[in-house]
């Protein structure tokens, strides 16, 4: 039989952190789906809110929710492969539009950037001014 | 939730989960490994996006095996379930840099909802400008918001998520390959502005590269990816209760 060694300790260790971080989001999320009987808000918006606050008030955000949700935004994109391979099913939809669509998507992206940016860059050489 | 758990009852239909899954997670690692290997390459990389690569090849795939795509959505419902608890998981990234938006709360305010309004409005009004399906107008709203909230967003607007992701995916890659030449075109000093709007316009994407600029641009662009995908939710969800 295998020994028991400190790092296989560790790793379990980890693996109940882990575990238990899910309990938190879980938690939340189902908190999220009752409250969304009363709000017309996605659950997982109103999970995400609840969350937050529960770290701010704790004032700290506890381990194993760290790292569960590391585990989660690391893996993120892999969530979203189905979405994208069934846009085959939608491509009729699209066959006709997708130039204007990918045009509208730059040149709304360009604008949003120098607006945004330019805007930020005045307003905070502003505050500085009035620092000084 | 019921009709989630059904299909899991019969041991064949198990079987069909996890070889979906597995080869799922298999497409994914060896399409972010050869993205990890475009590294070299610049002008290559943003197309070799793992998720369009990792897309394009299960596309190929259904296609050569003959399984109709619809098989293949029923078979990933668990992947899809998992979108639930990341959004919820965005809450520490969110409260890690909360400290920076009580800190420059007057400065980033303002900005903040500007780009929250101008970045769906200007590609709408384009996609209205040339009669543009409805359906596609609706999936196109959510485009600068972090994919989990657009799926959401999507849903709630009756608009299509499949598209929506693909929208939001593409935007994101945008932002990313234009921003640098934007910034130093505009003359853009503070590190401040340039998270901000990465941020906005092309949520995580935009993100990544906010943290080869620096770690104050990094956080900066965190929050206001996240503010961004609320406030955007709190709109929608109050112009439907009207």
């Amino acid at each position: 039989m295998q020994k028991i060694t400190s790092k296989m300790m560790l790793k379990l260790k980890k693996t109940q952190l882990i575990l238990l971080g899910f309990c938190h989001i879980f938690l939340y999320l189902l908190l999220g789906q009752w409250l969304s009987i009363l709000i017309p808000i996605p659950a997982a918006i109103i999970g995400l809110v609840i969350c937050t606050s529960i770290c701010l008030f704790l004032k700290k955000v506890p381990v194993s929710l760290e790292l569960a949700s590391n585990l989660l935004l690391k893996n993120m994109a892999i969530l979203f492969i189905p979405y994208v391979v069934t846009i085959t099913l939608y491509w009729p939809e699209l066959k006709e539009s997708w130039l204007v669509c990918l045009a509208a998507l730059f040149l709304s992206t360009l604008v949003t950037l120098a607006i945004t940016s330019l805007l930020c860059d005045k307003l905070v050489d502003h505050s500085k001014d009035l620092d000084k | 939730m019921s009709t989630l758990l059904t299909p899991l009852l019969s041991p064949a239909m198990v079987l069909y989960l996890a070889i979906n899954l597995f080869i799922t997670w298999l497409v994914f690692r060896l399409s972010s490994n050869l993205y990890k290997t475009c590294q070299h390459l610049p002008l290559l990389q943003p197309f070799c996006q793992p998720l369009i690569l990792s897309g394009l090849t299960l596309i190929l795939l259904l296609t050569l095996l003959g399984i109709p795509t619809v098989d293949y959505q029923e078979k990933s419902q668990i992947i899809m379930m998992m979108l639930a608890p990341a959004t919820v998981a965005l809450a520490v990234p969110l409260y890690k840099n909360l400290s920076v938006l009580k800190q420059y709360q007057s400065t980033i305010i303002l900005p903040l909802l500007l780009g929250a309004i101008i970045s769906p409005c200007s590609a709408l009004l384009l996609l209205w400008l040339f009669n543009v399906d409805s359906a596609l107008l609706l999936s196109m709203v959510s485009k600068s918001i972090t994919s989990p909230i657009a799926i959401d967003i999507t849903k709630l607007l009756g608009g299509i998520p499949a598209i929506a992701v693909i929208f939001v995916i593409i935007s994101g890659i945008i932002g990313a390959a234009i921003a640098t030449p934007i910034f130093s075109i505009l003359a853009i000093k503070h590190d401040i502005s340039k998270g901000l709007s990465l941020g906005v316009a092309s949520h995580a994407i935009g993100t990544s590269t906010a943290v080869q600029i620096s770690s104050q641009c990094a956080a900066f662009s965190v929050l206001a990816m996240c503010l961004n995908g609320l406030f955007t939710t709190l709109i929608i969800v109050s112009f439907s209760l009207l």
